[in-house]
């Protein structure tokens, strides 16, 4: 399954890096990452300071392994809220069909009819800013993808002689759509959530970057870029390394989704 | 037509030789199809029969030099009225192949384009191999479609194929192959998703291109019965190699290899009452994983010591009837 | 007949919506089954046999009630389940009736191993504990002619034939009363063919089956059948035991289909006259007045085109041979 598959490989490598860099801090940065060093303000990389510093003379590298952190956290809890709800749904109106199908991707229709971000806004706006409020806001925002994706899988799968045979048997149909149709669902979530973990860390930075997502101290690449961005033309190291993260992040995470779907295509030939 | 062809001194309409279609690597290849040989006089139908995996379609497919990817011809002949196909240039092969040999195959839908109407479909045919101007095409499209036994073939020329049963795609399919006029016509399983009655409309239409227009066909096919009804000659495959080859009515009565006896015996009928089948026992062997000597063996009910020494040759013991079987060693070869 | 048949359908008719449009709105209504009578004893093979549309796999599907019957009666050992509530199915009915679909490609959870397959009906029933099931498992697996030892492998690992033989094993471990087979041999090579039909013999006679045979097949009918049914677009055209269809058939849409059928035939035979119908079978969701055949009936009358002709006796014959024709073929 896993035979020469580039993407697969490289994505991961990408982001098990920049996941290595994220755990690193945990027990160690270069430098305290609150830490200015007054004298050192926008100096370019140097020994002492991988990446340089910022306008308040912090080490950027150490803030960005921390902010690679920051990025983990909101970017699972939100593909996590995501994949729950998402499959749920999508799960129950796919399985259940009829009226309560309807109902629920009415639903998920108006959720699609905003833009994302806006609705990111209105949960932040009710909820408030802060990190996990932040996750809890991108983790809304794709449930309706999600859930469209589970559902489809759902519809498409029920009406297989397998799951018919299940239904003769007498099996009860939480059974059924736990123990014989989501295992077959699961390789397309796992790309959904890929795609979905992509999209989390740039509403992440987004947000951050508008000031409404993650608040100080704790750092995020979208909030360094904010900070950092006035000050591009005499100092760009601060402003590109966090610009460059995210890139590494989004690319490492579409790559691993397109990877992943290439190896299930494999599969499906020999099926 | 009965049993034996009359000798003439003209090259057979299709002659294949040796034929050998490997899959695979070059040190441990698929051996689909080892060695095959039979003839095809024109107007004339020669049944392959055998089961899945035994390398009939490959056969087919080979004849009209389109083997799947990562086959490849290894060795052997194939002559369409004497002239020798395998080493033939692309551009050469394309212009024969619709034009004096065409194919039909198992689901007309695959080979179908879904975008484009019956109409447009056969009239291209036409257009590219016999040059005929749009009108013309149109004209001669409904003809065909006449000829395969719609009784209003101009309003079926605006149709795409999925507003057609699987029976009515089968008769276009076989209207197009028709469509030049073509000596040799490979069927694939032509009948085999079809339901009966549909199936004896099919039969009946291929058994009159042989009498009518001296087509000949090569008949690929699992089932026996559709054989018995359409074939004046069968060619039985196993495992890559033809173990029998008999004038219809010859292996039907008198058949000698043990895997034709045994699949006989798998034959349900509907003349015979409620009975007990005596099925072959065991599986067909993978092709990559061959059984050393007869490669019937392993599941043979009459196997005996000498067996899985080498792979008998294939012997004549009557007038174009030949085994490959230790049991019928004999014959004039 | 002596006590009540295992099995009693009685007017068993199946209706579903045919939706168009954005709106999915209720267009009409498709026939798929209509008025579908039929008894069926222990031990005993029902072989149903027609073309495809002609609601075949509906009546399966409505006897394990994968589908609810739009009405009619399913008598099963003596309660009517025809309308029974999915609980009370589970509970009373569900490990009685089995079935055994065509394409055994999909008809195995592509995830889950050979044990887990055959073993979940008993899970499901709460049969034997755990730890007892195994054995049960393997003497099934040994039964239907599989290796206990590839008990972990999944399906993909195995042929068409061994597929087979592992959806018959899940069917027969909770030892049912009627196990339904729709097209079970379709899918397979002849030889392998053989190898179900025999194994299906052999098992209704150890255990006392009742098989509901479906097929489009009508030679694989004729080996394991003692009694068939015929339908065409739903409707029963004509009903008798294996022998008496097979030979005096009286409906001209049996002729027609037994005349189609292919056969071997060595030397000294010669094949019956052919029928060959002309055009194709009509809308189900539109179907011709009168008797439904009688677009492509080569004896249609007038009678024909009006009268819907009833399922009858008929009159002289044997005991079951019930024909639903104006003008039955005689001899």
């Amino acid at each position: 399954m896993m035979r020469s598959n580039p993407n697969l490989s490289i994505g991961l490598a990408i982001v098990g890096l920049l996941a290595l860099l994220a755990l690193a801090s945990l027990v160690y940065t270069p430098h305290d990452i609150n830490e200015m060093h007054r004298e050192h303000r926008l100096e370019g990389p140097s020994s002492r300071f991988w990446l340089g510093t910022d306008n308040f003379g912090r080490d950027v590298f150490s803030r960005v392994m921390h902010g690679g952190r920051t990025a983990f956290f909101v970017g699972s809890t939100a593909v996590a809220i995501g994949l729950v709800v998402g499959t749920l749904i999508g799960a129950i109106a796919g399985y259940a069909g009829a009226w309560v199908d309807e109902a629920f991707m009415r639903v998920m229709d108006g959720l699609l009819a905003f833009p994302g971000l806006i609705m990111a806004l209105m949960v932040i706006a009710i909820a408030g800013p802060g990190t996990f409020n932040t996750a809890l806001a991108i983790g809304v925002m794709s449930v309706p993808t999600i859930s469209r994706i589970a559902r489809s899988g759902f519809i498409q799968l029920k009406s297989m002689d397998f799951v018919q045979a299940a239904r003769t048997i007498g099996v009860r149909p939480v059974a059924i759509m736990v123990r014989h149709i989501l295992p077959n669902v699961v390789s397309s979530l796992v790309v959904a959530a890929s795609v979905a973990f992509a999209a989390a860390i740039l509403s992440e930075a987004g947000l951050s970057y508008l000031g409404l997502g993650v608040q100080p101290p704790t750092p995020s690449w979208g909030r360094m870029l904010r900070e950092a961005q006035g000050h591009f033309l005499r100092s760009p190291w601060s402003t590109l390394a966090p610009g460059l993260a995210i890139t590494l992040m989004v690319l490492g995470f579409y790559m691993i989704s397109n990877g992943v779907r290439d190896a299930l295509d494999v599969r499906g030939h020999h099926l | 037509m009965s049993g034996t062809p009359t000798p003439t001194p003209a090259p057979s309409l299709l002659e294949v030789r040796e034929l050998c279609t490997w899959f695979g690597p070059d040190d441990a290849p698929v051996r689909a199809v080892d060695g095959v040989s039979f003839r095809l006089e024109r107007g004339q139908t020669v049944a392959l029969v055998g089961e899945s995996g035994c390398g009939k379609s490959v056969t087919g497919l080979s004849i009209m030099q389109l083997v799947p990817a990562g086959g490849r011809i290894v060795g052997g002949e194939v002559r369409l009225g004497g002239k020798e196909l395998i080493r033939l240039d692309r551009q050469e092969m394309t212009r024969i192949r619709g034009r004096r040999m065409a194919m039909v195959f198992q689901e007309p839908m695959t080979s179908l384009n879904p975008l484009m109407t019956v109409g447009e479909q056969i009239a291209e045919m036409l257009r590219r191999h016999l040059g005929l101007t749009r009108g013309q095409a149109t004209g001669r499209s409904a003809e065909l479609l006449a000829e395969v036994g719609f009784p209003r073939p101009r309003r079926l020329l605006g149709e795409y194929p999925h507003r057609l049963s699987g029976g009515m795609r089968q008769r276009v399919m076989i209207a197009m192959a028709q469509s030049c006029d073509p000596e040799l016509l490979i069927a694939d399983e032509p009948t085999t998703a079809l339901d009966v009655t549909v199936q004896a409309q099919i039969l009946e239409l291929l058994r009159g291109l042989t009498a009518r227009a001296d087509t000949a066909i090569l008949l690929i096919t699992h089932d026996l019965a559709v054989v018995s009804e359409t074939a004046d000659h069968v060619v039985v495959m196993y495992a890559g190699l033809v173990v029998e080859s008999a004038p219809t009515r010859v292996l039907f009565s008198r058949p000698l290899h043990p895997y034709t006896q045994g699949l006989l015996a798998c034959v349900t009928s509907i003349t015979q009452a409620k009975k007990r089948l005596r099925p072959i026992r065991g599986t067909v062997p993978a092709p990559n994983a061959l059984p050393t000597g007869c490669r019937f063996a392993p599941r043979c009910p009459r196997a005996f010591a000498r067996c899985p020494s080498a792979v008998p040759p294939l012997v004549e013991v009557e007038d174009g009837h030949q085994v490959r079987c230790y049991l019928h060693p004999g014959g004039t070869r | 007949m002596s006590g009540p048949a295992l099995l009693e359908v009685s007017g068993l008719t199946k209706t579903f919506p045919v939706k168009t449009g954005l709106l999915q709105r209720a267009k009409g209504e498709l026939q798929a089954v209509t008025d579908v009578s039929f008894g069926l004893d222990r031990g005993r093979t029902l072989g149903v046999v027609g073309e495809s549309g002609s609601g075949k796999s509906t009546l399966a599907k409505c006897i394990v009630r994968l589908y609810p019957p739009t009405s009619g009666r399913i008598g099963f050992r003596g309660a009517d389940i025809a309308r029974m509530g999915e609980g009370m199915l589970r509970a009373r009915v569900r490990e009685h009736i089995q079935m055994i679909f065509q394409d055994p490609y999909s008809s195995l959870n592509p995830r889950h191993t050979l044990y887990s397959i055959v073993e979940e009906p008993l899970r499901v029933h709460r049969r034997l504990p755990a730890e007892e099931r195994g054995y049960l498992v393997d003497a099934v697996l040994e039964r239907v002619g599989l290796d206990p030892v590839l008990r972990t492998r999944r399906p993909h690992e195995f042929s068409g034939g061994q597929r087979q033989r592992i959806a018959i094993a899940r069917a027969l471990v909770l030892n049912p009363d009627l196990v339904i087979a729709d097209e079970p041999v379709s899918a397979l090579d002849v030889s392998i063919q053989a190898q179900i039909l025999t194994l299906m013999q052999d098992l209704q006679e150890e255990l006392g089956l009742a098989y509901i045979f479906i097929s489009h097949d009508l030679s694989v009918v004729r080996a394991i059948a003692d009694t068939v049914i015929v339908l065409y677009l739903g409707r029963v055209m004509e009903v008798a035991p294996a022998d008496r269809l097979f030979a005096c058939y009286a409906h001209p849409y049996t002729q027609a289909l037994l005349s189609a059928v292919p056969m071997v035939r060595t030397d000294e035979e010669e094949r019956p006259p052919r029928i060959i119908l002309a055009g194709d079978q009509p809308d189900a969701a539109n179907p011709p007045a009168g008797c439904v055949f009688h677009t492509r009936c080569p004896y249609a009358r007038n009678r024909c085109r009006n009268e819907v002709p009833s399922v009858r006796q008929i009159a002289d014959q044997t005991e079951g041979h019930r024909i639903a024709c104006h003008f039955p073929l005689s001899g």
